[in-house]
């Protein structure tokens, strides 16, 4: 029964499509396949449960508390052929050739004073690792699923207390700086180094603290605030 | 007729006169926007530079320009400048491109998402392209930030803020030092201090830093001395009077002990030698 009306709904669909959205035959392959899609992993959807307009306090190592804003907290798809928010969005134009589409996640938040950005990106990839790169000015870390097993630069903390609240499972990670240079053009080139900083979070509450290399520091403030 | 016209080639000159030999220079006046192409001084190669605001905190910049020649056009040149702020989100990227009919600034604030804003130059103040967004450029003779006075200021002004893209306000861009000034979203100023203010001030934070770690581990050892002590009490207490077995199950007799322990530590704590008498009748 399913493969006697299999033609008519292929050709009413083909119908609508020429009639109603005005397709020409090579759009319809689009829609011949599905791509496969490479979704985040449990610990990279959750990672300290940002959403969009959330407001998290936190105090500078010289006392300063300020609060930062979740100002983009977005979930899209990453395809050879562009970036999609939906996947069902994303083209498939060749059902021998079913391209792979990345699932992507990226938070960013801010602050007025003082003027900082921490951007926390990821994508499924790596096969399984679930790594999550954190930006804080010229300062990078790469955080893992499973950093205790597979990072050298990790280190377990355990509990932590910050600001007068008490944290379990803490992780801290050594990141590394971004440095500038010219080269004989003049041209502005860069590079990565090794630094000292350190991010600490947990899976829970996501960035808890960072801290670099002279020691200063910002770090999340449940307790207070301004 | 001719009055006029002499009259009319005495303004221009006048306007457009420059004791300077450079044969890069328009034909046309724009002399505005030359004057952040041929750089001078601390902006001539790449550069460390440092602020301060009055809250306490301090920013590194590393800034980079580099002259070239203008898109389409090999008589004159072009300014490229880059900024890096080693924690806060300040960096600015701006290309000054002098032409015969004005020119134009683009320029790009910190941020992953922003769209280089545009501002075609004839006169200041200028708006910039984008209709989205309002910003305008304009130009300062001089400006004193910090007790120096800098030249030939451009001045962004990021007038619709939260839509910008730009994580700041303002910044005053010095033609021969590059930013000498930032505003924050929430007007707070960020200015321009020499290497050896820059040193100072990190000298005194990382002394505070000291000072606070070695409170912290002072703090933490007179507490373990005290936790250690109280247990040492405790320990002598239930040694004098050992539990007998009618007092009940053994899991019963070891809450009981954990009580004892926990009420020397809040006696000792309390530095009250009253204190002390509740525990022994437990």
């Amino acid at each position: 029964m399913k493969e006697k009306l299999k033609f008519p709904i292929v050709a009413i669909c083909s119908l609508l499509c020429l009639d109603i959205l005005g397709c020409s035959p090579e759009d319809m392959d689009e829609f011949l396949c599905s791509p496969k899609v490479e979704t985040l992993g449990d610990f990279q959807k959750n990672f300290g449960k940002y959403d969009s307009g959330d407001t998290v306090m936190f105090e500078h190592s010289n006392g300063y508390s300020f609060n930062m804003v979740v100002v983009e907290d977005s979930v899209f798809y990453f395809s050879p052929f562009g970036t999609y928010a939906s996947k069902f969005d994303i083209p498939c134009k060749d059902a021998d050739n079913v391209p792979t589409a990345h699932q992507m996640r990226e938070v960013l938040l801010e602050s007025d004073y003082p003027m900082y950005t921490i951007q926390i990106k990821m994508a499924q990839k790596d096969y399984g690792r679930e790594g999550i790169d954190i930006t804080f000015g010229q300062y990078e870390f790469t955080i893992y699923k499973e950093d205790l097993e597979r990072n050298p630069l990790a280190d377990s903390i355990g509990s932590l207390e910050i600001n007068g609240k008490k944290y379990d499972d803490v992780i801290a990670t050594k990141g590394k700086k971004v440095v500038y240079g010219q080269d004989e053009d003049d041209s502005v080139v860069y590079k990565s180094v090794d630094s000292e900083s350190r991010v600490f979070y947990n899976k829970k509450k996501g960035i808890l603290k960072i801290e670099l290399e002279d020691g200063s520091f910002i770090a999340i403030n449940e307790m207070g605030g301004k | 007729m001719k009055r006029i016209l002499f009259f009319l080639s005495c303004l221009f000159l006048v306007a457009c006169s420059d004791s300077s030999s450079e044969p890069k220079r328009s034909t046309f006046c724009a002399d505005d926007l030359n004057a952040f192409v041929d750089v001078d001084g601390a902006l001539d190669k790449d550069s460390v530079v440092y602020f301060a605001d009055t809250i306490g905190f301090t920013e590194v910049m590393h800034q980079f320009a580099k002259e070239s020649k203008n898109r389409g056009d090999d008589s004159s040149s072009a300014l490229s400048y880059n900024s890096f702020s080693e924690t806060m989100s300040m960096d600015v990227s701006m290309r000054i491109e002098p032409s015969f009919d004005g020119g134009e600034i683009t320029l790009e604030c910190d941020s992953e998402h922003a769209r280089p804003i545009s501002f075609k130059y004839s006169k200041f103040p200028i708006s910039s392209e984008d209709s989205l967004h309002r910003f305008t450029l304009d130009y300062e003779e001089k400006i004193k930030v910090n007790g120096t006075t800098y030249e030939d200021i451009l001045v962004f002004d990021g007038l619709d803020g939260e839509m910008s893209g730009c994580n700041l306000k303002k910044f005053y861009y010095a033609a021969n030092d590059g930013v000498v000034k930032v505003v924050s979203k929430n007007g707070v100023e960020l200015n321009r201090i020499s290497a050896e203010e820059f040193e100072a001030i990190a000298d005194s934070v990382a002394q505070m830093i000291a000072d606070s770690l070695a409170k912290a581990i002072e703090d933490s050892i007179a507490q373990a001395v005290e936790d250690s002590i109280a247990q040492a009490l405790a320990d002598s207490i239930l040694a004098a009077n050992p539990p007998a077995e009618s007092d009940g199950s053994s899991d019963e007799t070891d809450e009981k002990i954990d009580n004892l322990v926990d009420c020397v530590k809040d006696a000792y704590s309390s530095d009250k030698l009253s204190n002390f008498a509740k525990c022994i009748s437990w």
